[in-house]
């Protein structure tokens, strides 16, 4: 069963952080001026392995979701674990 | 016969290449291209200019074909001595969620070839216990692991020249292999490059890639960026200078068949303008 995780956005900023070897605050910096923060698609994909592992929850992001627009931005990726997770805990509940 | 193009730059190797292409009229073999490798910033003229015609082809974005051969944003040189490993660290982590968009080898990529090599295809059983341990559980060799680990302990102990080619001899003795003997078995799919030779002179690391075939607009210039990020990273982390990059393309492909020559014409001709320079004869050697 797939462990919780209360705050996606933190943890994603997190792991990208540690992808891209950069400080956290330089990120929140850039997400505060940009308004989101923009990755590599390369980035992305091993920012959604991390958080998998971390959700214990392999698999959870399918194939139809690695489009560009899910893994190049933290907003992007943040939308897609949301949705999947919810369809997850629909499951669970249901 | 074999044809060679020798540039300053990479940018303008790859022009040179596609001028001569289209100057021949189609397709070539044995096209040997040759650049420095340390003298190009990916995003640089004409980056921009190359994107944008692909993008309005629908074809793979530059940065997606370069990161098949070298993933730079999962690099970091800051970290010094763990740079490496959180390379591979980071790449195979991006290969589990990667692996799930393909069915056989178009899960593959060049990068995860040299630094997971499906060394089990074949059996290990002529393996020794000493290459055995070389391998992870699942029988995957990291190719670049050991090869930079060599180059390294040959720095040090003063021996500034020697070369890794690719012959008979067995695969965990020479150099970066691509191909898979038994797993790539269809004609014209994975691996269009084959293999990678390195060479260390006056401790600077040179690359040769070999391509089967190579797609010199769709896949070109992407290729020449990715190799030659890849040359510069193997030369720092082994603590080396980055050296000359040498393509050998047994079969050249200006892809006539999916670009009209004027519209390529004029791809060029917007690469020369955004790079400063003006359409040159081809130098045959």
């Amino acid at each position: 069963m797939a462990v919780r995780i209360a705050n996606i956005r933190d943890t994603l900023i997190e792991k990208i952080a540690y992808v891209r070897n950069k400080d956290r605050k330089t990120l929140e910096s850039e997400i505060k001026a940009k308004g989101d923060l923009e990755v590599d698609s390369k980035v992305g994909q091993a920012v959604v392995g991390y958080l998998e592992m971390a959700l214990k929850s392999e698999g959870l992001i399918r194939v139809e979701d690695q489009t560009k627009e899910n893994l190049t931005s933290l907003k992007g990726l943040e939308r897609m674990f949301e949705r999947r997770l919810q369809e997850t805990r629909g499951d669970a509940d249901g | 016969m074999a044809d060679l193009i020798q540039r300053e730059s990479l940018a303008d190797a790859w022009v040179a290449a596609m001028e001569f292409l289209l100057d021949r009229g189609g397709k070539s073999f044995h096209l040997d291209v040759a650049f420095p490798a340390a003298r190009y910033e990916p995003g640089s003229p004409p980056w921009e200019v190359i994107n944008e015609f692909l993008i309005s082809h629908d074809k793979q974005e530059l940065k997606t074909v370069v990161n098949t051969i070298f993933p730079e944003d999962l690099y970091s040189p800051d970290l010094g001595e763990e740079a490496a490993a959180r390379l591979y660290e980071n790449y195979a982590m991006s290969m589990r969620v990667h692996q799930r968009t393909g069915r056989g080898n178009d899960q593959e990529t060049y990068f995860n070839r040299l630094i997971s090599y499906p060394v089990t295809v074949g059996g290990t059983d002529g393996l020794s216990k000493q290459q055995r341990e070389l391998l992870s559980d699942d029988g995957r060799f990291n190719q670049l692991d050991f090869y930079i680990d060599r180059l390294r302990r040959q720095r040090e102990r003063g021996h500034r020249r020697s070369s890794y080619e690719l012959g008979t001899t067995h695969f965990l003795d020479v150099d970066l292999r691509i191909q898979a003997p038994f797993r790539d078995k269809g004609i014209g799919s994975f691996p269009c490059l084959s293999h990678i030779s390195l060479t260390l002179v006056d401790d600077h690391v040179n690359l040769n890639a070999t391509y089967r075939n190579q797609f010199l607009v769709e896949r070109g210039f992407g290729n020449y960026v990715g190799l030659a990020r890849l040359t510069e990273f193997i030369a720092r982390e082994s603590g080396a200078n980055a050296g000359e990059v040498q393509i050998v393309a047994t079969g050249a492909d200006p892809e006539l068949d999916n670009f009209k020559v004027s519209e390529l014409r004029r791809l060029i001709a917007k690469c020369h303008e955004s790079m400063g320079t003006k359409p040159k004869a081809v130098v045959n050697v």
